[in-house]
């Protein structure tokens, strides 16, 4: 696995997108944390970004087509 | 007749009841009881469902009477974790304020197989509101209270099938039912010193119970022994046409013992980080089933198992609870970090969320091969969890994510493996410790019987705490 990196570019856009979205619900201290919390998921995710993916791998999630029973 | 009851185990309890030496009616009786009495002094109960539970005995006392035997858990009592919805007018509340009086006209499949198989339900069980899916670090994260540890009042039952390891932990209920989606049934069964069996993703339906991460939950039995585990997964496993992720692969407990060697798998590092007394007991363990198994270490792929897994569950929390958390309902939730944790998480790109998804199938490669051919292992091993029970007033992991390393729980429930926990020895403060056995997808009876073996060797499960066992 390659070194990760520690932040993602967008880690402030992502900060200001929640403040945006949700100012009417949030505290001034509220806030405070989220942004902590903000940073934490984009460091995660920076470890996800820093894996190689091949065009084959495709997502583990089940589809299933539904068709009513006659 | 009421003699050596409480603490028994379900096969055990089931015996009795088929001979006609133990009275559903009377067994119900003494567990609604013991609930009503003890419940609200660990905060592991919010509703006692003793209408209902009266009914179902006198019903499966006049069946047995007449000859119509359902199994094992026929006259059983049991306790469900409180986000399987159940009729009647019984509410189901999530553990979460905003949802205190919510009422569903139908059983969760869980709930109505259960009743098919004869079980009698006695209470809806305490637990981490939402299942901890909003992001809470500490143990007054429930609108019913903190769930409080049979093993030491003054610790946390752990979470977020809290009330369900208490309950069996405190023999409350012979068996419960909780749910997993990253840890909720093997933590429980860490902290109170039970048996708790996460099944493979898909073999227990999830119709009817609160969703969190439709590709992680899990439902599961918490019992006082692994042998417990499989008779309660024999009857509420199976497909299921309301959940389309239920497995179509069968399954049948088989309680018979294995008769060859055992190849277990223990991952290189697995007690860095560990409590002492955790790392001490993880060590004696693995000379004690040295005498059944081969025991390797092995190197793990090296993927981020941690990140993988959590993405998926921070983003299909955040969309499960989307509405909820647009309307700004988390403001009412207990716990004050789950009145903003929610709201880190949604800005996730899809892209992320599929590219963790993506990474789950390479994990569930990788790792099936570990377990795959003649030469492969048959479960891989290390403590339930880090440490044992903590304070019921402190914060159990840090604040922020993937702060309490978790690999075996990042693999297991991130590529949907069985894995089970059972006691393994006691700290000198009388807190539990376990072991966590985790197999390839499907093979819960090879996980099960490990675990039944080790059990044989072992007394560990059958001590309970002494203040209830008094009582």
């Amino acid at each position: 696995m390659a070194d990760s990196q520690s932040h993602l570019p967008e880690q402030e856009a992502m900060q200001v997108l929640v403040r945006r979205r949700y100012r009417q619900h949030l505290t001034a201290e509220q806030f405070e944390a989220v942004d902590r919390g903000v940073e934490a998921v984009a460091e995660m995710l920076a470890k996800l970004r820093s894996v190689s993916l091949a065009n084959h791998e495709e997502p583990f999630t089940s589809f299933i087509p539904f068709r009513r029973e006659d | 007749m009421l003699s050596n009851v409480v603490f028994t185990s379900v096969r055990e309890l089931g015996k009795r009841v088929r001979s006609g030496a133990l009275s559903p009616v009377a067994l119900t009786t003494l567990f609604l009881e013991r609930l009503e009495t003890f419940g609200p002094r660990y905060h592991a109960v919010v509703t006692v469902t003793r209408d209902r539970a009266l009914a179902q005995a006198q019903r499966a006392e006049a069946e047995i009477a007449a000859g119509h035997y359902r199994g094992p858990l026929h006259g059983i009592p049991y306790g469900a974790k409180d986000l399987l919805a159940t009729s009647g007018g019984i509410p189901t509340t999530w553990g979460a304020a905003p949802f205190r009086h919510q009422i569903f006209d139908y059983d969760a499949t869980v709930i109505q197989k259960l009743e098919a198989a004869g079980a009698i339900l006695v209470g809806k069980l305490a637990m981490v509101e939402l299942a901890g899916g909003m992001g809470y670090f500490q143990p007054h994260a429930s609108f019913s209270g903190p769930c409080r540890n049979p093993w030491n009042p003054g610790t946390w039952s752990g979470g977020s099938s809290s009330g369900s390891g208490a309950a069996v932990s405190g023999g409350l209920v012979p068996f419960a039912i909780g749910s997993e989606t990253f840890g909720s049934i093997l933590g429980p069964a860490n902290n109170c010193g039970v048996a708790g069996l996460r099944p493979t993703y898909g073999r227990v339906s999830r119709f009817g119970a609160m969703a969190l991460c439709w590709t992680l939950d899990k439902l599961g039995p918490l019992c006082l022994t692994a042998d417990d585990c499989g008779l309660v997964l024999d009857a509420i496993a199976g497909l299921d046409p309301a959940d389309p992720t239920a497995s179509h692969q069968t399954y049948a407990y088989d309680a018979e013992r294995v008769g060859r060697r055992y190849k277990l798998g223990v991952p290189t590092g697995i007690t860095d980080d560990v409590d002492e007394h955790v790392r001490r007991h993880f060590e004696q363990a693995l000379d004690v089933l040295s005498e059944v198994a081969t025991i390797d270490v092995i190197s793990l792929p090296d993927l981020p198992y941690e990140a993988i897994t959590r993405t998926i569950l921070a983003a299909e929390a955040a969309s499960a609870f989307e509405e909820f958390i647009d309307r700004g309902q988390a403001a009412e939730l207990t716990a004050p970090e789950d009145r903003y944790g929610p709201y880190a998480r949604t800005p996730i790109l899809a892209t992320d969320y599929i590219r963790a998804l993506r990474l789950r199938g390479r994990v569930a490669k990788e790792i099936d091969v570990l377990f795959d051919g003649s030469s492969g292992f048959d479960a891989l091993l290390g403590p339930s969890r880090h440490v044992p029970a903590t304070g019921i007033d402190e914060n159990f992991r840090g604040v922020l994510y993937g702060t309490a390393s978790d690999i075996l729980g990042a693999i297991g429930n991130g590529a949907g493996l069985p894995a089970i926990s059972v006691p393994n020895g006691f700290t000198p403060q009388g807190l539990p410790t376990g072991i966590q056995f985790m197999g390839r997808a499907y093979a819960e009876n090879t996980v099960l019987a490990i675990a039944r073996t080790y059990q044989n060797l072992t007394d560990w499960h059958q001590r309970h705490p002494l203040e209830l066992a008094s009582e």
